[in-house]
C-alpha cells in the first residue's frame, strides 16, 4: 500500500500546483456573485485559461483541446484546485458529461465542431434529460422528435436542467418511436439552445436562487447530423452519460465537512459527551468515504471503470449536511430560526441546510440510490415493473 | 496510490477462507455456543496454515510478514464466523510479545508460533490488581479466553501509582480461573484471581496502548469479515423466502435497510484498510486510525447482526436459526476494547485538539 502519487503523477500535480498559485487565489470566506452575468464573465475567463494551461478537460483528447492526460490526472488537479477560489457552475456538466458523451459516441463532424469550443470555454452545454413526469423513471419521458422531411423536429418540456439559461448547447433525451417499448424508443441529440422554439425558463428554487429551469420545445429543428445515436439508441447513450458522471471521483460539492464544522464552531461547541460523539460519528463518515475515494482511485490505476458503488458519497453526505446544520442552528437556540443577514456568519451553515435537501434529491435521489446498490450490487430484484412492455 | 492488498495476499486469503469454510459450518458454531468452548479443527486449521507465525520474527519461528497477512486471515475468521481465539491469542497476545524484550517473552513468542499455546490479555486495571516484587495480585476484567489461556499478558498497578505490563503463566497455583456467562458461549469470558501469582515484567503502559491498538485493527476485520456474512445470509434467505406471492428481497423496505447494511459495511472496510496500512507501517496515524477502525467495524457488524436477525422473521429468533450467532458475536465484540463509544470519544478528543490523518 502507497499513498504517494507516482514520479509522473507527482511532477503532474507540482504542475498543477505551481499554476494554481499563479494564477488562482486561495480559499478563503467564498467568493460571491452579483449575478448570472457576473458569474459567467469569470467562469469564461478562468475556463480559458486553464484551456491553455492544458489543465480543462484533462482527460479528453488533446486534438480536440484537452489534456490527453489520465483520469488520476484529473482528481489529483481536482484536488488541488479544491484548495482555491474558482468560479463555480456553469462548465461542470458540460465538460464533465456532454462533451465526453459527444467523444465517446459523436460523429468526427460533430466532435470536430464542438469539442474544442466547449473545453476552451466558448460555448457552454447543459443536460436535457429530466422532464415534469420523468424524473427518476427517465425512461419515461415524453418529449417528442419526430423526423420531417430529413430534419427533427421537437415538441416537448425539460426540468431541472441546471445552466440552461446560459447554455449555447444542449445534450437531449427525446422519444423517437411511440410504438418501441419504452427504453427502446428513445435519441440522443445535440441542440441548438438558441434556436427559435426552444425556451428556456428558470425556477426559482427554495433558497431563492434559480439555478435550473424549465424548457420548452415547440417545433424546434434540429438536423439528421446532431444525432448522437442511432434511433431507438438514446438509452444506452444516457448509460454512457452516466458512466462519466460517475467518473467525477472526489468532485468538490461545496457543503462544509466535518473538520470544516470544528473549525469553524471551535471546540467550545463540543463541550459535551453527546456532541463528541455526533462530532466522531460525522468524521468517521466523512474520513470513510475519503478512503473509499482512495480505494476508488486504486482502482482507476488499475484500469477500472467506477461502478454503482460510487453512489455511497452523496447517500451519506446531504443527510450529514442537515444534521450538522440543525446541530448548530440547534445551539443557537431561538436566534437558530434566523436566516441571512440576521443569522449571522454563518452561511455555510445555511447552505448545509439548504443545499443538503437539494444533494439528496439531485442526480438520483438517495431512494433511487438505495434500489441501485441492492440491485446492482447486492442482486436483488428490480423493482415491479407496471410500465414493463408498456409504449 | 495504491490503497488495497497485493494480489498474492488475496489469494492466500481465499485460500484460507475456503479452507475454513470447510472446516466450520454455521451448524458447527452453533454447537460450539452450545458445549461452550471454540471450534478446535478450525483452530488447527489455523495452525497448519502457519497463521498464528505470521507476523512473529523469524528469529522465534515466525514467517515476519508484517501485520497485513493477519489482517485478511483475521477477515477470513470473521466470515466464516470461527470461533476460535483470534483476538486473545493471534491478534493481542502476539502483539504484545513483540514489544517485549524479556528472554521470557522471546520463549512464548517461540511456542505461540507452531499454535502449541494459547494466550490470552487483560488490557483494562480494575483498581485491585497489582504487581509488585515479581508478583500480581488481584482480580481481572473480565478476559476472553481465560478459560483455556496458557498465558496472560496483564496491564497492572506497578509502584508510585505506575502501570505496568506483565506475563503471567496460567498454570501457576496462584491463578484461578472464575468461568463467567459469556453472550456468546462460543468464546468463553472468564475472571482470573492472582493470589501472588508469579510475573515477568515485559513493559510500561505504552505496551499495552500498542497491544489495544493493533488488536482493534485486527478484530475490525474479523468484525467486517462476520458482518459480510450476516448480509450474505441476510441475501440468501430474503431471496428465497416469499411473502404475498413475491420474494421478500423484492420489497423496497427490505432492498433499502441492506443497501445501507452495505454501505456501513464499506465504510468499516476503509478504515480498516487504512488501519492496517498504519500498523503496518508504524505510522503515527495509527492511535486515531485504529479507533476508527474500531468504532465502525463495531456499528457496522452490530448494524449488520441486528438486521440480519430481523430480515429472517421469527425464524431470525430461534435458537436454531443462524442470525442468533451474528448478534451475540457483534455484542461480545464490541466489549472487547471498552465500547465504540469510548472510541468515537477518544476520537473526538484527538481531534479537537488538532490531530489529523496524515494521508
Amino acid at each position: 500500500m502507497d499513498f504517494s502519487d507516482t514520479p509522473s503523477d507527482a511532477a503532474f500535480r507540482s504542475r498543477a500546483r505551481a499554476w494554481l498559485e499563479a494564477h488562482a487565489p486561495k480559499r478563503g470566506a467564498g467568493r460571491t456573485f452579483k449575478d448570472d452575468m457576473d458569474l459567467l464573465r469569470a467562469a469564461r475567463g478562468w475556463q480559458a485559461a486553464k484551456a491553455d494551461a492544458g489543465f480543462a478537460a484533462i482527460t479528453l483528447p488533446k486534438k480536440y483541446g484537452g489534456g490527453g492526460g489520465t483520469a488520476i490526472e484529473q482528481v489529483i488537479y481536482r484536488q488541488e484546485e479544491a484548495r482555491f477560489d474558482t468560479p463555480f457552475g456553469v462548465y461542470e456538466i458540460g465538460l464533465g458529461m456532454c462533451i465526453p458523451t459527444l467523444i465517446e459516441i459523436g460523429s468526427d463532424a460533430l466532435k470536430e465542431r464542438y469539442a474544442r469550443p466547449a473545453i476552451c470555454g466558448k460555448e457552454i452545454w447543459c443536460q436535457l434529460f429530466s422532464e415534469p413526469s420523468a424524473g427518476s423513471d427517465l425512461a419515461a419521458l415524453r418529449t417528442r422528435a419526430e423526423l420531417v422531411d430529413g430534419s427533427w423536429r421537437v415538441n416537448g418540456q425539460k426540468l431541472w436542467s441546471t445552466g440552461a439559461q446560459f447554455s449555447d448547447f444542449g445534450l437531449l433525451l427525446a422519444r423517437t418511436d411511440l410504438n418501441a417499448p419504452k427504453h427502446a424508443g428513445l435519441t440522443m441529440f445535440i441542440i441548438d439552445m438558441k434556436a427559435a422554439g426552444v425556451e428556456v425558463r428558470p425556477i426559482k428554487q427554495m433558497t431563492g436562487e434559480a439555478e435550473f429551469n424549465e424548457v420548452f420545445f415547440s417545433d424546434a429543428i434540429i438536423p439528421d447530423d446532431h444525432r448522437l445515436t442511432v434511433p431507438g439508441g438514446g438509452w444506452k447513450g444516457a448509460m454512457t452519460t452516466l458512466m462519466f458522471e460517475r467518473l467525477n471521483v472526489g468532485a468538490d460539492i461545496g457543503l462544509i465537512d466535518t473538520l470544516g464544522l470544528l473549525d469553524l464552531l471551535g471546540t467550545d461547541a463540543f463541550a459535551d459527551d453527546l456532541a463528541r460523539d455526533l462530532l466522531a460519528r460525522w468524521y468517521l463518515n466523512d474520513r470513510g468515504l475519503k478512503l473509499l475515494g482512495y480505494r476508488a482511485v486504486t482502482g482507476l490505476a488499475k484500469g477500472q471503470m467506477p461502478g454503482p458503488e460510487q453512489s455511497i458519497t452523496k447517500l451519506y453526505l446531504g443527510r450529514q449536511a442537515q444534521e450538522m446544520a440543525d446541530f448548530v442552528l440547534d445551539q443557537r437556540r431561538e436566534y437558530g430560526a434566523l436566516t441571512g443577514k440576521d443569522l449571522g456568519d454563518w452561511s455555510a451553515i445555511e447552505r448545509a441546510w439548504s443545499f443538503g435537501a437539494a444533494m439528496r434529491i439531485a442526480g438520483g435521489t438517495d431512494e433511487i440510490l438505495r434500489n441501485i446498490i441492492a440491485e446492482r450490487v447486492l442482486g436483488l430484484p428490480s423493482e415491479p415493473r407496471a410500465d414493463k412492455g408498456v409504449r | 496510490m495504491n490503497f488495497d492488498f497485493s494480489e498474492d495476499l488475496k489469494l492466500f486469503a481465499d485460500g484460507l477462507a475456503k479452507g475454513l469454510a470447510a472446516a466450520c459450518t454455521l451448524a458447527d458454531v452453533r454447537q460450539c455456543v452450545v458445549d461452550g468452548r471454540f471450534h478446535a479443527p478450525s483452530w488447527q486449521f489455523l495452525v497448519d496454515m502457519g497463521v498464528p507465525a505470521l507476523a512473529l520474527p523469524e528469529s522465534d519461528g515466525g514467517a515476519h510478514l508484517g501485520m497485513l497477512p493477519l489482517a485478511l486471515a483475521a477477515q477470513a475468521i470473521g466470515h466464516a464466523l470461527v470461533p476460535v481465539p483470534s483476538f486473545s491469542s493471534l491478534y493481542a497476545f502476539t502483539n504484545a510479545l513483540m514489544l517485549a524484550d524479556a528472554a521470557e517473552a522471546a520463549l512464548w513468542r517461540h511456542r505461540i508460533s507452531d499454535g502449541a499455546v494459547l494466550g490470552c490479555v487483560c488490557l483494562s486495571v480494575p483498581q485491585s490488581l497489582t504487581f509488585d516484587g515479581g508478583y500480581i495480585s488481584g482480580t481481572s476484567a473480565p478476559v476472553l479466553d481465560g478459560d483455556c489461556a496458557d498465558c496472560a499478558i496483564v496491564l497492572a498497578r506497578g509502584k508510585n501509582r505506575t502501570f505496568v505490563s506483565v506475563l503471567v503463566p496460567l498454570s501457576d497455583s496462584g491463578v484461578r480461573r472464575e468461568r463467567l456467562a459469556s453472550v456468546d458461549p462460543s468464546r468463553p469470558l472468564s475472571r482470573l484471581h492472582f493470589d501472588r501469582a508469579p510475573a515477568i515484567l515485559i513493559g510500561d503502559e505504552a505496551l499495552i496502548e500498542h497491544t489495544r491498538d493493533a488488536a482493534s485493527v485486527l478484530l475490525a476485520f474479523e468484525q467486517v469479515g462476520a458482518a459480510t456474512r450476516a448480509l450474505d445470509i441476510t441475501r440468501d434467505y430474503v431471496l428465497q423466502r416469499e411473502t404475498f406471492g413475491r420474494v421478500v428481497g423484492s420489497y423496497q423496505a427490505v432492498k433499502h435497510r441492506m443497501a445501507e447494511m452495505w454501505c456501513a459495511i464499506e465504510l468499516a472496510k476503509a478504515h480498516s484498510l487504512y488501519a492496517a496500512w498504519a500498523l503496518d507501517s508504524r505510522s503515527l496515524d495509527l492511535p486515531l486510525a485504529a479507533r476508527s477502525a474500531n468504532a465502525a467495524a463495531s456499528e457496522a457488524f452490530r448494524f449488520a447482526a441486528r438486521e440480519c436477525l430481523q430480515l429472517h422473521g421469527g425464524i431470525g429468533f430461534t435458537f436454531e436459526g443462524n442470525p442468533q450467532l451474528f448478534y451475540r458475536r457483534s455484542r461480545l465484540y464490541s466489549s472487547l476494547l471498552g465500547s465504540p463509544f469510548d472510541a468515537r470519544a477518544q476520537i473526538a478528543a484527538r481531534l479537537m485538539v488538532g490531530e489529523r490523518p496524515l494521508n
